[in-house]
C-alpha cells in the first residue's frame, strides 16, 4: 500500500465512529479530546445551556464533519454555530464565536489617529469614515444576549424578541461582550459597513432624536475603538 | 535580545503561566519553548513578544506535518513571520503527519519507515529549512502501532532522515521510553544509535500515562517518571549535553512544581558536564 493510501485509510479511521483498535483509538482520542476541548472553551455559555452530553454529541459530528482546516486552532468552530437549531442558542454561539475572534485580532496600535483628525477641518468631519479597531465585533441579535452569562438556567424573558446590539472587545488577553444602547449600536454598524460620519450619525438620530455625536466620539476615541480615518472627497 | 538556546534546561511555556513570565521579578530559567501554532492569537502573540525579551525562545511546531503529500505553504509563510518577528534559538517539528486532503487532524500520526517516507520527509525538511533559511531539529514520535511496510527502525529511520536532509534530531527521552514499552524494544540500545554522529541537539522530558504494564500513552500529563529520568541521563552520556526541555500540556501544574522538574534534569546535566 503506498503511503498516501495508507494515510488516507488512516484518515477515514480517526474521523468514522467504528469502534477501533486501542492503537488507533489513541490516535482518534487525541484528535477528538483536544477539538472538543477547543469547542468547550469558545463556546462556553452555549455548552452551559445545551448541557454536556448535547454540547458534546454536537461537537463530535461538527469535528466528523467538519475537521480544521490548519493548525491554529483558535480559528476553529467558525461553522458550529449553524448546526444550533435553536435561534436564541445559535445567537449566543455566533457571539462567542465573535468573542474569540476578537481575541484573535492582534491589536495594531492604531495609527497617529488623534493627531491627523486634529488637521482636518472640523467642518469635514461629516465626510470621514472611521475604521474600527480589528480587535471590536459587533453582533446584532433579536435576545438580550449579554443575560445568558450571568444565568445559570434560561428563563422565559430571555426568549422575549426585540433589537440588541453587542460590542465584543479584548483587553489584555481576555475578551468581553459589551450590551451597546440601541442608537450607539446603529451609528457603530453604521460606521463598519463604510458610511461616512454624517450619514452613520443621521441614522443614530433617528433612532434617537438626543443622539449626541460629541459625547459618543469621545467615548470611542477614549476606547482606542477606531485605528484609522479615511477621507472621502 | 538573546536568540542562542543555552545547553541548559528550559521549559514549555503554557498559558497559565502568561502571568509569572510577565511578573517580577522573572521566573528563573534559562529558556523557554513554544509551539507557533498557539501564536495565531494576536493577544497572545503580543504577550510572547514581551516575555521573549528576557528569556531564549525556541518555536517546537507541530502542524506542519513533514509527513504529508505536501506542505501547506501558508503555514510555512506564518512560521517565518514568527521566526523573523521572535528569532528563535532553535526551530524543531516533529517525524509525523497530521494533515491530508486539507483536513488538520490535530494529532501526530505515525509513518511507517519505508523509502517512500524517507524520500518525502527529507524532501519536506529540504523545502523547510531551505524556505525558513535555517535548519531545524526533528522529533522521534511516541508510537502505539506499528506497520508492516516498515524497512527501517525507527532509529535508523531518524538517523538517515537528519543525515540526507542536514537537520538535527530532537530526542525526546519520554517518546523512546513510551515507544519501546509499547513495542518492546530496549530504549537504551534506541539511544546508542546516536552515539559520535554529532545529530543530537535538544532533548525534552515529559511525563505519560500507563493504561497497562505494557502500554502506555504520551500525554504530556503528569511528572516525569523514574524510568524516564534514568534514560535522560544515559542519553546525555550518550550525546553529551545539550539544551534540555521539560514539557507538561495537560493538567498544567504551578510554575513551581514545572520549575522543580526543570531543577532535576539541571541536576542531571551538571553532573554529566562534570564527568564530560
Amino acid at each position: 500500500m503506498k503511503l498516501y493510501e495508507l494515510q488516507k485509510s488512516f484518515k477515514e479511521q480517526i474521523l468514522s465512529s467504528v469502534p477501533l483498535e486501542t492503537p488507533l483509538e489513541v490516535h482518534r482520542y487525541h484528535t477528538f479530546y483536544t477539538l472538543q476541548k477547543t469547542l468547550s472553551r469558545t463556546f462556553k455559555q452555549t455548552k452551559k445551556f445545551l448541557g454536556e452530553k448535547e454540547f458534546s454529541s454536537l461537537a463530535e459530528s461538527f469535528i466528523e464533519k467538519s475537521p480544521p482546516p490548519n493548525p491554529y486552532l483558535c480559528l476553529y468552530g467558525k461553522e458550529f454555530p449553524n448546526l444550533l437549531k435553536d435561534p436564541l442558542l445559535k445567537d449566543l454561539a455566533t457571539l462567542e464565536w465573535y468573542l474569540q475572534e476578537s481575541l484573535n485580532a492582534y491589536e495594531e496600535a492604531g495609527d497617529d489617529f488623534l493627531s491627523r483628525l486634529a488637521d482636518i477641518n472640523p467642518d469635514r468631519f461629516d465626510e470621514l469614515t472611521f475604521v474600527l479597531s480589528p480587535t471590536l465585533r459587533l453582533f446584532k441579535s433579536s435576545y438580550n444576549l449579554k443575560l445568558l452569562f450571568t444565568q445559570e438556567a434560561l428563563f422565559e424573558e430571555n426568549f422575549i424578541r426585540g433589537e440588541f446590539y453587542f460590542l465584543c472587545k479584548t483587553a489584555g488577553t481576555v475578551a468581553h461582550v459589551l450590551a451597546v444602547p440601541l442608537d450607539q449600536g446603529i451609528f457603530l454598524e453604521a460606521l463598519h459597513n463604510g458610511d461616512s460620519l454624517g450619514c452613520a450619525h443621521d441614522k443614530a438620530l433617528k433612532q434617537n432624536r438626543d443622539f449626541n455625536l460629541e459625547t459618543t466620539l469621545a467615548h470611542h476615541f477614549q476606547e482606542r475603538n477606531f485605528v484609522s480615518f479615511l477621507h472621502r472627497t | 535580545m538573546v536568540s542562542k538556546i543555552p545547553t541548559a534546561v528550559g521549559v514549555g511555556l503554557r498559558l497559565p503561566h502568561f502571568k509569572d513570565f510577565l511578573e517580577t521579578p522573572r521566573p528563573n530559567i534559562s529558556w523557554l519553548e513554544v509551539h507557533p501554532e498557539n501564536y495565531k492569537i494576536g493577544s497572545s502573540l503580543k504577550i510572547l513578544e514581551q516575555i521573549r525579551q528576557d528569556y531564549p525562545l525556541s518555536l517546537h511546531g507541530v502542524g506542519l506535518s513533514l509527513g504529508s503529500p505536501s506542505l501547506d505553504p501558508e503555514h510555512l509563510k506564518f512560521l517565518k513571520s514568527l521566526c523573523d518577528r521572535l528569532n528563535p534559538g532553535l526551530v524543531s517539528e516533529h517525524v509525523a503527519w497530521s494533515v491530508l486532503e486539507g483536513h488538520y487532524l490535530n494529532d501526530l500520526l505515525p509513518l511507517p519507515y519505508t523509502q517512500e517516507s524517507l524520500n518525502l520527509l527529507v524532501q519536506n525538511i529540504q523545502q523547510t529549512q531551505e524556505f525558513l533559511g535555517r535548519e531545524i531539529l526533528v522529533e522521534n514520535p511516541s508510537s502505539y502501532l506499528t506497520f508492516h511496510q516498515s524497512t527501517f527502525s525507527e532509529e535508523v529511520f531518524m538517523v538517515e532522515v537528519a543525515t540526507r536532509s542536514g537537520c538535527k534530531i530532537l530526542l525526546d527521552i519520554n517518546n523512546v521510553y513510551v515507544s519501546a514499552t509499547n513495542h518492546g524494544f530496549c530504549p537504551r540500545a534506541y539511544i546508542e544509535t546516536f552515539r559520535g554522529l554529532d545529530l543530537v541537539k535538544e532533548m525534552h522530558l515529559a511525563g505519560h500515562h500507563r493504561v497497562r504494564a505494557d502500554f502506555l500513552v504520551d500525554d504530556h500529563g503528569s511528572a516525569i517518571s523514574e524510568e524516564v529520568w534514568d534514560l535522560y541521563e544515559y542519553a546525555l552520556k550518550i550525546s553529551g549535553p545539550v539544551p534540555t526541555l521539560v514539557e507538561w500540556d495537560n493538567n498544567v501544574p504551578s510554575l513551581e512544581i514545572l520549575l522543580g522538574e526543570a531543577k532535576k534534569a539541571e541536576k542531571i546535566m551538571e553532573g554529566i558536564h562534570e564527568t564530560v
